[in-house]
């Protein structure tokens, strides 16, 4: 046959065919509320930064810069245009700095300049970032990240580590696993664990996990970047999750791995999980 | 035959953030792309789910790549294709040996201007073949013929389905035949040649 089919031919075509199997509602509604999770976090990363919920006594929390310098020690807080203060007082704040998680520890603040600058006046921040090209300004220099995912504390000291990635501190690049701290007299460089208790408040921020509709692989992957640990194997990795409670990441662990029939244990930075 | 202005519009759109233009495009794509998987996963549906799942997701993450060469159905069974190579890796399993006739070069080639679509001799790949080339039509198309031909719904009816008045119901169908015409000629005029 190489002439088109005529209309009734089409007909003939389609009833032939029979009608294409139907995907059910409960399917569809779940893949698309995964798909539309995804969507949502990539376009916030794509446009203009806009605020997430958080606690509600907010201010914002800067990047966790810490502080450590006299005042008078220190040269003036740099000049702001108008900006937007954000202050946190006795809760975490997480919030989208123009496609950037950040997470504010308490008794944090910052000042946003623009969608590529901010001051943190005091505090900790947690940045989490690839390829962003954002400064964070402070009394003691600016910090610069080379696409990572680091935290920042004001305080007595200023401290930078570096989970991933790489920041510029006044020409000294931080790289993963290291940690620089200015005392104001000089700056220390040394390496740093990507895990453990002094992340605690970075873990704690962490946005809810709800392992419905996810594959352990994927639950263990998020649980794996909060933590600051890495996983190689992940058997029973495509067992699908089910369970629409707000998690954080050790509960997630616990849950998505009895659920799977696996079990884990934690050897340094490694995740490690193997079979039941 | 998709229309590749259309769908860059809608990708415009859903890189803006525009909830409704997410809506169309799941509502376009899910089905189709669940339908495309799930022989190519054994006829597993939740692995279909899954495979699928991890397409869609890595599309909307990489939607501002996708340049329009291919129709964004074209694209995303293309990336689905992948989604499901890894399930077998990480399964340490071989896909099952399938004889899908999307799949000759000929044909596939011939279903890259189209989206997808196959040309058969056999009642079976006939079938196969109709049911794809529904899948890759744009604007409810595939949709509506259905609804006449199968359910045999009045214009009235299938205007009120696409909320649409009964004019522009009857114009689309009209636009749907002929798409459906020029798809399933193209594609049948290409499998002809690879017979010869």
């Amino acid at each position: 046959m190489n002439e088109e089919p005529k209309d009734d031919e089409i007909a003939t075509l389609i009833r032939l065919a029979g009608r294409r199997p139907a995907v059910s509602e409960e399917r569809a509604a779940r893949v698309r509320q995964n798909v539309r999770q995804e969507w949502l976090q990539a376009t916030r990363q794509r446009t203009r930064y806009r605020w997430l919920a958080a606690a509600a006594a907010i201010s914002v929390a800067v990047l966790g810069v810490t502080l450590a310098r006299r005042a008078s020690q220190m040269g003036p807080a740099p000049a702001a245009p108008a900006v937007r203060v954000i202050r946190t007082e006795a809760q975490f704040a997480v919030l989208d700095w123009n496609g950037v998680a950040l997470r504010l520890n308490r008794d944090t603040q910052i000042r946003i300049l623009s969608p590529r600058t901010l001051i943190l006046d005091r505090g900790a921040l947690y940045f989490d970032g690839e390829g962003a090209r954002r400064e964070i300004r402070t009394r003691f220099g600016s910090i610069r990240d080379i696409g990572t995912r680091f935290d920042v504390q004001t305080g007595e000291v200023l401290r930078v580590r570096v989970r991933d990635g790489r920041v510029a501190f006044r020409g000294i690049t931080v790289d993963s696993g290291m940690e620089l701290i200015d005392r104001g007299a000089a700056i220390e460089l040394h390496a740093v664990s990507r895990t453990g208790d002094t992340w605690a408040w970075v873990e704690e921020s962490a946005p809810p996990v709800r392992l419905e509709g996810m594959t352990l692989r994927n639950a263990l992957l998020r649980v794996a970047r909060e933590k600051g640990l890495t996983v190689k194997d992940i058997p029973n990795g495509d067992v699908l999750l089910h369970g629409d409670v707000p998690l954080s990441p050790s509960e997630a662990l616990e849950a998505a791995t009895a659920a799977a029939g696996v079990k884990y244990r934690i050897r340094g930075e490694q995740l490690i999980v193997t079979r039941r | 035959m998709p229309d590749p202005a259309s769908d860059r519009f809608l990708v415009a759109r859903m890189l803006r953030g525009d909830e409704r233009a997410f809506a169309e495009f799941f509502e376009a794509s899910f089905p189709a792309l669940f339908r495309f998987a799930l022989p190519r996963v054994g006829g597993d549906e939740d692995a279909a789910e899954e495979v699928v799942q991890l397409a869609l997701c890595r599309a909307v993450r990489k939607l501002s790549t996708w340049r329009g060469e291919a129709s964004l159905l074209t694209w995303l069974c293309t990336i689905c294709r992948h989604e499901v190579s890894n399930l077998y890796q990480q399964r340490k399993r071989m896909p099952p040996m399938l004889d899908l006739v999307e799949d000759i070069p000929e044909i596939r080639a011939a279903l890259q201007t189209l989206g997808e679509g196959e040309a058969a001799l056999q009642r079976r790949d006939t079938a196969r073949i109709v049911q794809v080339i529904l899948d890759s039509l744009p604007d409810h198309y595939g949709d509506a013929l259905e609804w006449k031909y199968l359910d045999e719904l009045s214009v009235a009816e299938i205007a009120e389905r696409l909320g649409l008045g009964p004019k522009a119901a009857e114009s689309l169908l009209t636009r749907a035949r002929g798409a459906f015409r020029d798809a399933f000629t193209a594609v049948y005029g290409r499998w002809s040649e690879a017979q010869s």
